[in-house]
């Protein structure tokens, strides 16, 4: 099955209102949203208490406008589906929102928003969905009239999912191209699911936003990694020990195997397999999966230790 | 649609770059939400919105929909601070809901339609 709604129909034609219903009702689809537009507002880096007028690109249903609203910020939303649209307006969200195709431009009075967010919406802008429709214009088009609608030194967080890398420059040299400065962040690089990309914007330069957001100048990906930056040089050479002896391993298992079929003693091998299961390769797996973002238990003196010869 | 929202509208039609603010608002149907469902009374994001108003705009706006609601000629640093004032602003930019109307291009004449709420600001790929 393909996974990428983008791939099959326009994103008009995809949701419709049983989709769109779907995507609502759908607790999970709600709480990822929700994460991810917390996370945005994290990268934009609104100090507390201060509400703002923004712009929330592909807000569909207006679950992350939800969120938004709930940190008191003044929200408009733009979405091309006016199924979801519907459900937005039948839920009775804080926030407006307009029907428009990101791709045609914004026909907003220039300097009005304080910020953009996006949540999954601009894998959207790389497909094009009729012949007229050229994906590279539609881009620039969209980041110039952003520009253009943004105060000066505005931040901007569109969290998307690229298909390709190839998709990732498409959109970032757009971007670059139109006056924006900024990056590319991906959280949780190393799990397969947890993994996000997150496009920070920043529109020019302003002295006022950037002291706002001192400590948060180019923010951080997030790595699952819990530990201070002192200990992380420690880390890094630990784990290149780690690699080393994994490549050692490796070999001698190789050549356990290669021994095994000129006429080796099995039982050799299956020492050697049974050795892996120790304390140590317990928490490699747990730093393993504390990087994916997965929650795994602490460390303590019982973790990995030997069971009792009762229990063996 | 909110009055807020249509205070940065402005008509995106290609060629049309001149006179194309504000839309000319025709409001059929509106009502104004209830306390739990709109935002929240906030002065301070009501003295960030003033920043972002174009006073003359919206007063001329308000004048043709006929709700009775007199606004001051200037906006004035003293008004931003006053509490009833900004309830009033309150009022009338987040809570008043356009439900069902039309906003015309001063320009080009492009209609615009709102239905249940959202106006519908989706351009023909010959209008872009």
């Amino acid at each position: 099955m393909n996974h990428r709604p983008e791939q099959l129909a326009p994103a008009d034609v995809f949701y419709n209102e049983e989709e769109a219903k779907k995507y609502t009702m759908n607790s999970r689809m709600i709480e990822i949203q929700q994460e991810i537009t917390e996370r945005a507002l994290e990268i934009l880096a609104i100090p507390k208490h201060s509400p703002r007028l923004l712009l929330d690109i592909g807000c569909g249903s207006g679950i992350s406008g939800q969120v938004l609203s709930e940190y008191d910020h003044c929200w408009v939303g733009l979405d091309i589906s006016k199924a979801m649209l519907n459900v937005a307006a039948d839920r009775d969200v804080d926030g407006d929102v307009i029907h428009a195709d990101m791709g045609h431009g914004f026909g907003f009075r220039p300097g009005t928003f304080d910020g953009a967010v996006s949540i999954s919406a601009l894998q959207w802008l790389c497909s094009a969905e009729m012949k007229c429709q050229n994906p590279y214009k539609r881009l620039n088009k969209f980041f110039s009239s952003l520009y253009a609608c943004l105060i000066k030194g505005a931040r901007c967080a569109f969290q998307f999912y690229p298909s390709s890398p190839e998709q990732v420059e498409m959109i970032t040299n757009s971007a670059m191209k139109n006056g924006f400065t900024g990056g590319l962040i991906v959280d949780y690089p190393n799990s397969q699911k947890a993994k996000k990309y997150y496009l920070f914007l920043m529109a020019g330069y302003s002295e006022e936003i950037m002291n706002e957001a001192r400590q948060v100048i180019m923010p951080r990906a997030k790595t699952g990694d819990t530990d201070s930056e002192d200990d992380s040089d420690d880390d890094e050479n630990d784990s290149d020990d780690d690699e080393k002896v994994d490549i050692k391993g490796r070999q001698k298992s190789k050549m356990i195997k290669k021994k095994e079929k000129y006429g080796a003693s099995v039982k050799k091998f299956n020492n050697s397999n049974a050795k892996s299961k120790d304390k140590n390769w317990i928490m490699k797996k747990k730093d393993r999966q504390r990087k994916q973002g997965k929650s795994v238990c602490r460390d303590s003196k019982y973790s990995g230790r030997k069971r009792p010869m009762g229990f063996n | 649609m909110k009055l807020i929202t249509h205070n940065i509208l402005m008509c995106n039609k290609k060629g049309c770059t001149t006179n194309n603010f504000p839309l000319k608002l025709v409001a059929t149907n509106w009502k104004d939400l209830d306390t739990e469902n709109a935002q929240q009374y906030n002065p301070a994001l009501l003295q960030r919105l003033c920043e972002k108003i174009e006073w003359n705009a919206l007063r001329q706006t308000v004048s043709t929909l006929n709700w009775g609601v007199n606004l001051p000629e200037q906006l004035s640093a003293e008004l931003v601070q006053d509490e009833a004032f900004l309830q009033d602003l309150h009022l009338l930019l987040v809570k008043r809901q356009i439900v069902e109307g039309q906003m015309v291009c001063p320009n080009c004449e492009r209609v615009y339609e709102i239905k249940n709420g959202i106006p519908n600001m989706l351009l023909r790929e010959d209008e872009v």
